[in-house]
């Protein structure tokens, strides 16, 4: 099983991505509100995918991506965020970041949309 | 295998082998003629000597006899003899068996055994008269003393002057024998060189007309693949072209972007320089991004299609008649690999606007019926008298604000007064509809007035500042007029089809909770019949209204909850059709009373009671111990619901809750009864004041 983070500060869509991943090939060991919050859990569990949120207190997505990518270049961070502005999610991609996912999806969308970016990473 | 691997070039290498190949034999062959040529050469330069040497051994002979009283000099003349008697016989001997002998320089030498039948015949004969000789000058050379000497030298002369001219003829033969030899060697060499070249000559020449055959034909191979694309590129009804990896347009793309882009010519031209009169350049900047991210091979490209900006884009062309088209553009940006890389994109663009302008059609028109349905709504629950007073106000007051807002006024002060004016119209009309219960009129002019409000903050005013003004304005009336067609259409059916209708919803319903039932009961799989009486007392509107939701909550949840399923009825003994009883009667009191009664399988207390340790709001021990009068109440409890799946029947939890609060606000009460696997009755009953003002 993948280890994998959540990073958002809705706890509801916090709650929606682990309902979906705890089916079996994920494992979430962390799940942040803010970008910082998700820098000390990186540290903590050493997770190998991420879904972050961009816009968020303390430390917004796009840093948070950079810092985390500082980390572990190979980590696979899948954004997860409202279509509004599409550059903000290109930026993101720029700073490391893998895939995009919109706001807002159905647990199949999300699904694919893990799968597609571990592609490969699964034993 | 190496042809395999040297592939379409395996004539190519073929013919090179084979070249090098006959070349290597041609250069063979030279070499080891020439070694024989050589050799050859030696053995005519030993024939030579050995003329020589026959002479040598006559004048020795002659020298001995001479110098008979000159013992050092007849000596010298003996050495001489003896000598070459010994080298004239040893290369004898090598000419006729191949054996060695000594070379002019004094090294030995192998001569090759003399084959040709010439030389042969000479080497022979030469054999013949030299045994004889031999033994003569042998005899010569055994002599010890000056008396032998007198004794056997005559011989020897005579032998020598008879015999010395035939030697010296066989060894002219042997000498022009090989000579002959090694001239038709040296022809062979020159027929070999000529046919090697001639050979090689032949294989260029064959090479040179092989590869031009294949050139035309990969060259027509290419040429057709050439027009295919051509005529694809073409006809093709979109934008086609591929993007390198600096962003750069490819020499191929299709006609039609010509006609799309306004451009003729696009090979070499980058990606920006298409899109720049296009669309913004913020779009293009960030297309620019998009695609960069396309090239990066960490990236699954399905996972950022939403981030494409150009998927769905208004684009600003100017047609040929300079008309101004709204056109939406659709981009679509697709890898294309080569040796597992990204090599280029490729881009297709479709012209969408059909497609957009459908959709927005369809978004209005979706809206406009949304608004006319609010609409409808809001009309049905206003008491005719009122709407149509309310209309009338509205329109007078329109015209008031027209009036205000046609008056000149050029002075700051003067059009601050004239925002002043139409700000107290517009706030009084706001007022009225709050009071009448129009909330999509209150929330239009609430626009407007925020919009006033703004203007008023603002220092100076001109008359432009009024234009947003009248365009909210204009669609206040819009929506007034909007009301007022609805409302004559309303009236319209009234009069022509007369309902007998007492405006008070009472039996009006029936056929509502009739279709109610059987909806459900089908989606469910269930029979039920409904039987409804005493519905025909007349109930003030806000009663009424509270009475239909009971009863459409009610018979909702026992055709969901109450009525068993066929199989389950039969199986119990129970008519398989199931049955709900619904009445509205007046008691002795003057009070109200409904009930609603089915024949199902009565209230699960169980059920209730692991709902309510599931909702988690109550300890397991404190929830195990209640009876049915604790755990009934909880069928009230917001967000409660007992259904096994969440479906638009049941299970939704926001049902008995509201109904309870609906009932309590008029002071009324509800009643619950049951019995397991019997029956369910539900009444509700509301106080007398509610009615007496109607039948008063």
């Amino acid at each position: 099983m993948l280890k994998l983070m959540i990073v958002d500060d809705s706890n509801i869509i916090r709650r929606k991505i682990q309902r979906e991943c705890d089916l079996g090939v994920f494992e979430v060991v962390a799940s942040a509100k803010n970008g910082e919050e998700a820098i000390s859990l990186f540290e903590q569990f050493k997770p190998q995918v991420v879904t972050m949120d961009i816009t968020m207190p303390k430390m917004d997505g796009i840093e948070c991506v950079s810092e985390l990518i500082k980390r572990d270049p190979s980590l696979r961070i899948l954004v997860v965020s409202a279509l509004s502005d599409i550059a903000t999610g290109i930026e993101a991609l720029e700073c490391g970041a893998r895939g995009f996912l919109c706001k807002p999806f159905t647990e199949k969308e999300l699904s694919d949309a893990l799968l597609k970016l571990t592609e490969g990473q699964h034993v | 295998m190496l042809i395999n691997f040297f592939g379409k070039y395996k004539s190519i290498v073929v013919s090179i082998a084979l070249f090098l190949l006959l070349d290597a034999s041609v250069l063979i062959m030279n070499f080891y003629i020439s070694f024989e040529i050589s050799e050859d050469a030696s053995g005519i330069n030993l024939a030579g000597r050995q003329r020589m040497l026959s002479q040598r051994m006559v004048k020795s002979l002659v020298n001995i006899n001479y110098y008979l009283n000159d013992a050092e000099k007849q000596q010298q003349a003996l050495d001489e003899l003896k000598s070459t008697v010994g080298l004239f016989d040893l290369t004898l001997k090598a000419f006729s068996n191949g054996t060695a002998t000594i070379a002019g320089d004094g090294t030995d030498i192998t001569l090759p055994r003399v084959d040709d039948a010439e030389g042969r015949e000479a080497i022979s004969q030469a054999e013949a008269i030299w045994v004889d000789y031999k033994y003569q000058l042998d005899s010569v050379l055994a002599v010890k003393t000056p008396e032998e000497l007198v004794s056997v030298l005559p011989a020897a002369l005579q032998y020598a002057e008879s015999n010395n001219l035939e030697l010296l003829f066989l060894m002219n033969a042997l000498t022009g024998a090989l000579e002959n030899v090694a001239s038709s060697k040296a022809t062979l060499l020159r027929l070999i060189q000529t046919i090697g070249i001639l050979l090689a000559i032949v294989n260029f020449f064959i090479i040179m007309f092989h590869f031009l055959k294949q050139l035309r034909e990969s060259d027509e191979k290419l040429e057709s693949a050439r027009q295919e694309t051509v005529e694809i590129l073409d006809t093709v009804n979109e934008g086609l072209f591929l993007l390198d990896e600096n962003l750069n347009i490819g020499s191929q793309y299709s006609k039609k972007m010509s006609s799309m882009f306004g451009l003729n010519e696009f090979s070499g031209l980058s990606f920006s320089q298409v899109l720049e009169k296009t669309v913004t350049a913020k779009d293009v900047e960030t297309a620019q991004r998009f695609i960069r991210l396309l090239y990066r091979d960490d990236i699954n490209s399905e996972l950022i299609v939403d981030l494409n900006p150009l998927r769905e884009i208004q684009v600003n062309i100017s047609g040929d008649d300079a008309a101004y088209v709204e056109k939406y553009f659709s981009f679509n940006f697709t890898r294309v690999y080569q040796d597992n890389k990204v090599k280029d994109i490729l881009v297709t663009v479709k012209d969408i606007s059909k497609e957009v302008t459908l959709t927005k059609e369809l978004e209005y028109s979706r809206q406009q019926s949304q608004k006319q349905m609010e609409v409808l709504t809001e009309i049905l629950h206003i008491n005719p008298q009122t709407m149509k007073i309310f209309l009338d106000n509205s329109f007078k007051s329109y015209d008031r604000v027209n009036e205000l807002l046609k008056k000149p006024a050029k002075s700051n002060a003067s059009l601050k007064d004239k925002l002043n004016q139409i700000a107290r119209e517009i706030h009084s009309f706001k007022g009225e509809a709050t009071t009448v219960g129009l909330s999509g009129f209150e929330s239009l002019a609430h626009e407007l007035e925020d919009s006033i409000a703004k203007l008023k903050d603002s220092r100076e005013l001109t008359g432009d500042d009024f234009l947003p003004l009248v365009v909210e304005f204009e669609s206040l009336i819009r929506h007034t007029e909007l009301t007022r067609s609805l409302v004559n259409k309303l009236t319209a059916f009234s009069s022509e089809l007369s309902f007998n209708d007492t405006a008070t919803g009472g039996y009006r319903e029936h056929d509502q909770w009739h279709a109610l039932v059987k909806t459900v009961s089908e989606r469910m799989g269930k029979k039920v019949d409904l039987v409804v009486s005493g519905f025909d007392i007349d109930l003030p509107r806000e009663v009424a209204k509270v009475v239909n939701d009971v009863v459409i909550q009610c018979i909702r949840n026992a055709v969901v909850h109450g009525i068993e399923d066929p199989q389950t009825r039969l199986a119990e003994d129970k008519l398989e059709r199931g049955y709900i009883d619904l009445s509205l009667k007046k008691l002795v009191d003057g009070s109200l009373e409904l009930s609603v009664k089915d024949d199902g399988q009565g209230i699960d207390y169980e059920a209730i009671r692991s709902k309510a340790l599931a909702m988690g709001r109550w300890s397991a021990v404190e929830v195990n111990s209640w009876d049915y009068k604790k755990l009934l109440p909880l069928i009230f409890h917001p967000g409660f619901s007992t259904a096994g799946s969440v479906t638009s029947d049941a299970g939704r939890g926001v049902g008995m809750d509201v109904i309870k609060e609906k009932v309590k606000s008029l002071q009324g009460k509800i009643k619950v009864g049951s019995r397991r696997g019997v029956n369910t009755k539900i009444s509700v009953v509301l106080p007398q004041s509610l009615t007496e003002n109607l039948a008063a």
